[in-house]
């Protein structure tokens, strides 16, 4: 079944001017939709910048249309970017779609979304008269394609299952290059700071070697057939990752390179940077080439009688001469970069031509590319050192270069041995560190603690472990990492828990970061009793990410008999948490149902050990007569205390007989 | 006193000669740029660096920097820095040949050495030249300083140089605005370890309240006219006030409501002149700086030629609202030089006082003229004069009429009695792991053999989670929560865990980390030397007999706040280890004892030896169920005090 979506009454609509058209109608100055003389009885009209939303209940899988600029902008007056997003996600990007040009088809899969929302952003709201044309929705099971052809058409490549991820870095490589993709991926491992990003390397052909380096670094191989003879323009895969990898973050790097230091900042500076940004260095570390005219006859070998057919007058005096050895975007950027380069309708002919000056002539359409979607973002030249006009020396094992310490070193140019003491390194490791990395929950949780504090003030941190034990406080000694958490939290990481069962709920802040401490584990679950519902507990767990978040089942309810009532309807828990009313006959009886609840040789800790006016320490000492031992953290003598008095008493659950 | 007078201590350039007196030191020419000699000009061809010795008896230093005019127009570009006793006080980014000299001036502040330095990535053709440098002996109060503009006298105090500084201006009347602003960047803008720094202006004894109650540092500013918006062009200044590598400058009627530390990383990432800040969204119509000029600050024909603005400067394409900006230290003190070096800049501000703002312009005309302006994302500055706040909002910025804007939001931080405000130990786990993964990648996962990731096998590593380590993590955190600063190890090996303490202890004052090995394994040197050296310096390591270091360091006074056994796995040896620790551990301190239930070995014949003694022993990753993270090895945990004292503690 399909559905015409301008028969849909959108949840919410924000147009820039005028109405949210329906139906064929413009929405403002009592115009019709009409691109290249076609008239359309099926659209939506929203002028640019907009955003529409529609309720779909999960009951479609493919929304396909097309969009363009309508008829009554002159040709070239306006350029707009269309997005689709299902469920908050983007599905489906066409970037820079100009006034007189054919519509552009969608495709998306929206297959059980809720929400479909469709946005517009252009660079001008002037003449943004922006259509959907026909947009549908279908029932029909969204197929993807099998295969893909990068933009300039050098190769074919496999679509291969692979989880999408936040941060993705890829690179491409083929036979004769194993050595060099071996280093480069070694030194990214070990320097980048990167263990969370998701590695992807397309293999250009066959190449066993290369497909074992691969596996090696536990990176994802994605297997290209080239449609043309294997030259530097293969690198022009890249520029199509978006439509291959789905990820939110790219950095893509040439196989020929070594990484020295932490990548990091580039993808902080994704994040700081619009959305559109492509990070680059310059061509040759330095301003040689002043603009694209001059490389365009220079490095390309492009004649000036054809140089219109490529690029408009603006363009060839774009200042931002680059070097693709290394680049960097988010997913809009990325396929805006795709987009843009598919639509350059001479660019492969002159790829292709029969005897070409330059066979890297597809970073020049990258460098088109940039200028007219006016997207680079030019990075310090250290984050592409190229050998190839620039000199480099090592002391030992640390590059030297006039320009600056240099964090990645391209070995561009020949020979690409060119530091024998320090290429393979990396490569002759057999085992490089490639376990999984499921991310720093740590860190997550202390971000969320921080915003709840600003709004509740440090003090609601009082009955927590930075509680004072002599009045109704806080002392927070550290707050770069919070120790007394990160004890917490490690103690249960470490110990391998997935369930963890916690009495003494209060305002939630334990709970919160045991729950950062398994949310990476399948099955994780922090259950959490407490007869009171503290208001600032919700505020907390709202700030932690959803994983975490939906991780924690709070009951409502006396710790010991919610205990006792768990224990009887069989769950079972990895370690608990004991931290609700601190007497002797209280902490006994939990820790009597908690020896049952928690499995043989997991922990059972006893917040506030050691707090003065409370018989905490009675029942540790029936504990411990119980055979079982018990130590008391925090309680050392000597030392710069972080807790004040308190103290946690670590107790493994297996006795000594 | 020109500088080209006195004898530098160490001269070096890139080609030919140090060239003083106007001599360009190689190919026999002067030094001449825009067709104007110099009798005094000092020629450094880049890469360059020379130091004098300068006795303390200056307080300012002043010249031009230009490349030579023998250079064709386009052909040679360097980067000219300024240090006063090894602190960046001046610097001129991307100078060109065929470009007007920039002005530098620099506050010496009575240092010893004087250095000047030239750096570019392009050797050919970087003629640079120094043109008129003198040095002002003056008795100038060196403590004060006007800002670019003119606004206000800055009060310079001292302060430790720190790595980042987030800063803002503040006048009475806004110690609210301030209040919800310091808050809610303590709040969300995960920038912990920052210093925050507060521009008063006449400040009143609210706006000192609120500087302190978030251990903001207070800059006391006169103001030299009275106060407007355009007394924001203190900020201008904030390199020459403040000690610190990157800089943030917000607002004070902003609210931060995510996540700033992009922008310190954005900074790392792009060329050290980069200056970010946020398109104005007052005017979509405004797509050059020109148009700027008209549109937003009522600008008349002549404007152009009085500020000197050029064709590709008024074609400058970013349009700035500076309520948010960032730079680096070089950055922002070049755009300190370059507001200075506008002649005409102040009168043209003050002409039309209806347009009190105008001082932003000249803020954009900087950035055009130094090229250093890059456009941040929106969401860093949400104008609310013109925008609606959005859910994906990281700054919102309350400007002009939109002060009484969003009233739920006000009030939100301001009303928290007392924030977070607690001394920066900084992440030094972070900065371990970093050594760490460097180490392992040119050794391999197996160099971890033998420290907590080994197996059982002792052949291998088994690393289950590379984002964080776990094992190592806990024994950081169990070491650092537990307030140690003494810390003794047996069994060095490859020093990993070793590395690992030091990371607990580096922070605190007497830190120490004493690890005894007979061997000293090849790999442990490289490991330590990719520590930062202030965890590097920390960890002591002594050649000897694990029994034989414990008893002389018992013999010698020796304390400690805890120890981790890990040499012999024997019965015998580890409690004699044991008997040894309790003596060197304070009572109730921690002793570890890693290898626990190691098959291999007989340690938990020892434990049980120590339990029978009265002490409480707890075995970590031993639970029979869960993820195992370690390889069936066991970390036994000591409380030093035996159960019966623990009871009474």
């Amino acid at each position: 079944m399909t559905v015409y979506l301008d028969g849909i009454d959108p949840l919410h609509a924000s147009v820039a001017y005028g109405n949210l058209g329906r139906r064929g109608d413009l929405g403002y100055e009592n115009k019709r939709v009409a691109v290249l003389r076609r008239r359309y009885e099926r659209a939506l009209s929203t002028h640019a910048p907009a955003r529409v939303a529609f309720n779909l209940d999960g009951n479609w899988s493919t929304f396909r249309c097309h969009v363009a600029i309508n008829d009554d902008v002159p040709h070239g007056r306006a350029r707009a970017s269309f997005s689709v997003l299902a469920d908050g996600r983007q599905v489906a990007h066409v970037a820079n779609v100009a006034a007189g040009d054919a519509p552009r088809e969608i495709i998306a899969n929206i297959d059980g979304a809720t929400t479909l929302e469709l946005a517009v952003d252009v660079p001008h709201r002037d003449f943004a008269h922006t259509v959907w044309l026909e947009p549908r929705l279908d029932e029909s099971a969204y197929t993807p394609p099998q295969k893909l052809v990068d933009c300039l058409e050098r190769a074919e490549v496999e679509f291969v299952p692979m989880t999408g991820g936040e941060r993705c870095i890829a690179t491409v490589v083929s036979a004769g290059f194993e050595a060099l993709l071996d280093d480069m991926l070694g030194s990214l491992f070990a320097n980048g700071g990167c263990p969370d990003a998701s590695v992807v390397v397309f293999i250009v052909g066959d190449s066993p070697q290369c497909e074992r380096i691969v596996a090696k670094y536990g990176a994802t191989a994605v297997r290209c057939r080239p449609l043309r003879s294997v030259r530097t323009s293969i690198k022009s895969i890249l520029y199509s990752i978006a439509h291959i990898v789905d990820a939110r973050q790219y950095l893509c790097i040439d196989a020929d390179t070594l990484i020295v230091s932490e990548l990091t900042p580039l993808f902080g500076a994704l994040d700081a940077l619009p959305s559109k940004s492509i990070l680059v260095c310059r061509e040759s570390n330095h301003e040689r080439f002043i603009d694209l005219e001059r490389i365009y006859a220079e490095a390309y070998g492009g004649k000036t009688e054809e140089m219109g057919l490529f690029m408009t007058p603006q363009e060839s005096k774009y200042r931002l001469v680059v070097n693709d050895g290394v680049f960097a975007g988010s997913r809009e950027a990325m396929l805006d970069l795709d987009a843009c380069i598919r639509a350059m309708p001479h660019a492969i002919r002159w790829h292709d031509a029969p005897e070409p000056v330059a066979p890297w002539r597809n970073q020049f359409f990258f460098n088109v590319a940039i200028a007219r979607l006016d997207a680079g973002v030019p990075l310090d030249d250290v984050w592409n050192v190229q050998m190839h006009s620039t000199p480099i020396e090592f002391e030992g094992t640390t590059p030297k270069w006039s320009g600056g310490k240099p964090r990645i070193i391209h070995l561009s140019g020949w020979p690409k041995v060119r530091f024998p003491h320090v290429q393979g390194s990396y490569a002759r490791v057999e085992r490089p560190l490639v376990a999984p990395a499921p991310g720093d929950g740590y860190a997550e949780f202390l971000r969320a603690l921080r915003g709840w504090i600003g709004k509740f003030g440090a003090d609601a941190l009082r009955w927590s472990f930075y509680g004072t034990a002599a009045d109704d406080s806080v002392q927070v000694r550290d707050a770069s990492t919070f120790p007394l958490f990160a004890t917490l939290h490690y103690l249960i990481r470490s110990n391998g828990c997935i369930r963890v069962v916690e009495s003494g709920t209060a305002r939630g802040v334990s709970a919160a970061c045991i729950a950062s401490a398994i949310a990476h584990r399948n099955g994780a679950r922090v259950v959490t009793f407490d007869p009171n519902v503290f208001p600032e507990r919700d505020a907390l767990w709202r700030a932690l990410p959803e994983k975490m978040r939906a991780c924690i089942e709070p009951r409502r309810g006396d710790s010991i008999a919610g205990m006792r009532a768990a224990l009887a309807s069989g769950e079972r828990y990895h370690a608990a948490l004991l931290d609700s009313v601190h007497t002797e006959e209280h902490v006994w009886a939990e820790f009597e149902v908690a020896r049952q609840l928690v499995c043989r040789g997991g922990l059972i800790l006893i917040h506030d050990a050691t707090l003065p006016h409370a018989t905490v320490a009675g029942a540790l000492k029936r504990i411990e007569d119980a055979g079982y031992g018990v130590a008391r953290l925090w309680t050392a003598e000597e030392g710069s205390p972080e807790d004040d008095r308190l103290g946690l008493a670590i107790v493994e659950n297996r006795t000594r007989a | 006193m020109y500088l080209d007078t006195l004898t530098p201590i160490e001269a070096t350039v890139g080609y030919g000669g140090f060239g003083t007196g106007g001599d360009l030191g190689y190919e026999g020419q002067r030094v001449r740029v825009r067709d104007r000699d110099y009798a005094h000009a000092i020629s450094t061809h880049a890469p360059a660096r020379v130091r004098y010795e300068i006795g303390g008896r200056y307080s300012s230093f002043r010249c031009a920097v230009a490349i030579n005019g023998d250079v064709p127009a386009g052909w040679g570009s360097a980067d000219f820095f300024v240090y006063a006793d090894g602190k960046l006080i001046a610097s001129a980014p991307s100078v060109t040949a065929g470009g007007a000299p920039r002005e530098l001036l620099a506050d010496v502040g009575r240092a010893q050495l004087l250095e000047l330095a030239v750096r570019t990535n392009r050797w050919n053709y970087s003629h640079a030249v120094w043109l008129d440098p003198q040095l002002d002996d003056s008795a100038a109060e060196t403590l004060r300083i006007e800002d670019p503009l003119g606004r206000a006298e800055i009060v310079v105090p001292a302060m430790t140089a720190a790595e980042r500084c987030i800063a803002t201006v503040v006048s009475p009347g806004f110690d609210r605005f301030l209040d919800d602003m310091l808050g809610s960047l303590i709040a969300n803008g995960c920038c912990d370890g920052a210093r925050i720094v507060v521009f008063g202006v006449n400040p009143d004894a609210r706006c000192e309240a609120v500087s302190r109650k978030y251990g903001a540092t207070l800059v006391r500013c006169r103001p030299l006219v009275p106060t407007t918006i355009a007394v924001k062009a203190i900020l201008y200044s904030v390199a020459r006030v403040v000690d610190a590598r990157q800089f943030v400058c917000l607002d004070a009627d902003m609210l931060v409501t995510g996540d700033l530390s992009p922008l310190f990383a954005s900074l790392h990432a792009l060329p050290p002149q980069t200056i970010l800040a946020c398109r104005d969204s007052a005017r979509l119509d405004m797509h050059t700086l020109a148009d700027a000029l008209h549109v937003m600050y009522d600008g008349d024909p002549g404007d152009t030629e009085q500020l000197e603005i050029t064709a590709a400067e008024g074609a400058f394409p970013l349009i700035a609202n500076d309520g948010i900006f960032a730079g680096d230290r070089a950055a922002l003190l070049a755009i300190d030089t370059t507001i200075r070096a506008m002649p005409r800049a102040r009168e043209w501000m003050e002409a039309k006082p209806r347009i009190a703002w105008r001082n932003q312009f000249i803020f954009n005309l900087a950035l055009a003229r130094l090229r250093s302006g890059v456009e941040l994302d929106p969401s860093y500055n949400v104008q609310l004069l013109s925008d609606d706040a959005t859910p994906n909002a990281r700054v919102l910025h309350f400007n002009g009429s939109a002060k009484h804007r969003y009233p739920e939001l006000r009030g939100r931080y301001a009303r928290v009695a007392r924030p977070l405000i607690s001394a920066s130990s900084g992440d030094a786990y972070a900065q371990f792991l970093a050594a760490l993964r460097r180490w392992i990648g040119t050794h391999g996962v197996d160099a971890l053999a033998w420290s907590f990731y080994g197996t059982t096998d002792g052949a291998s590593a088994h690393v289950a989670d590379t984002s964080t380590f776990p094992l190592f993590a806990a024994l950081h955190s169990l070491i650092r929560a537990n307030g140690c600063v003494r810390v003794l190890e047996t069994g060095t090996a490859r020093g990993v865990s070793a590395a690992c303490l030091a990371s607990a202890v580096a922070h605190r004052d007497g830190g120490r980390v004493v690890t005894l090995d007979r061997d000293a394994w090849t790999e442990r040197d490289a490991l330590w030397n990719e520590l930062p050296p202030a965890m590097r310096d920390r960890i002591e390591a002594r050649s000897i007999d694990s029994l034989d270091g414990m008893q002389h360091a018992i013999d010698a006074g020796e304390q400690y706040d805890a120890v981790l056994l890990d040499s012999q796995h024997k019965e015998e040896h580890v409690w004699a280890e044991w008997n040894l620790a309790r003596q060197l551990v304070c009572r109730g301190g921690l002793i570890l004892v890693h290898d626990a239930i190691w098959r291999g070995g007989t340690v938990e014949a020892a434990l049980a030896r120590i339990e029978r003694a009265g002490y409480g022993v707890v075995r970590l990753w031993t639970a029979e169920c869960g993820v195992a993270e370690d390889d069936r090895l066991g970390l036994a945990l000591i409380e030093n005090r035996p159960q019966a004292e623990g009871r009474h503690s």
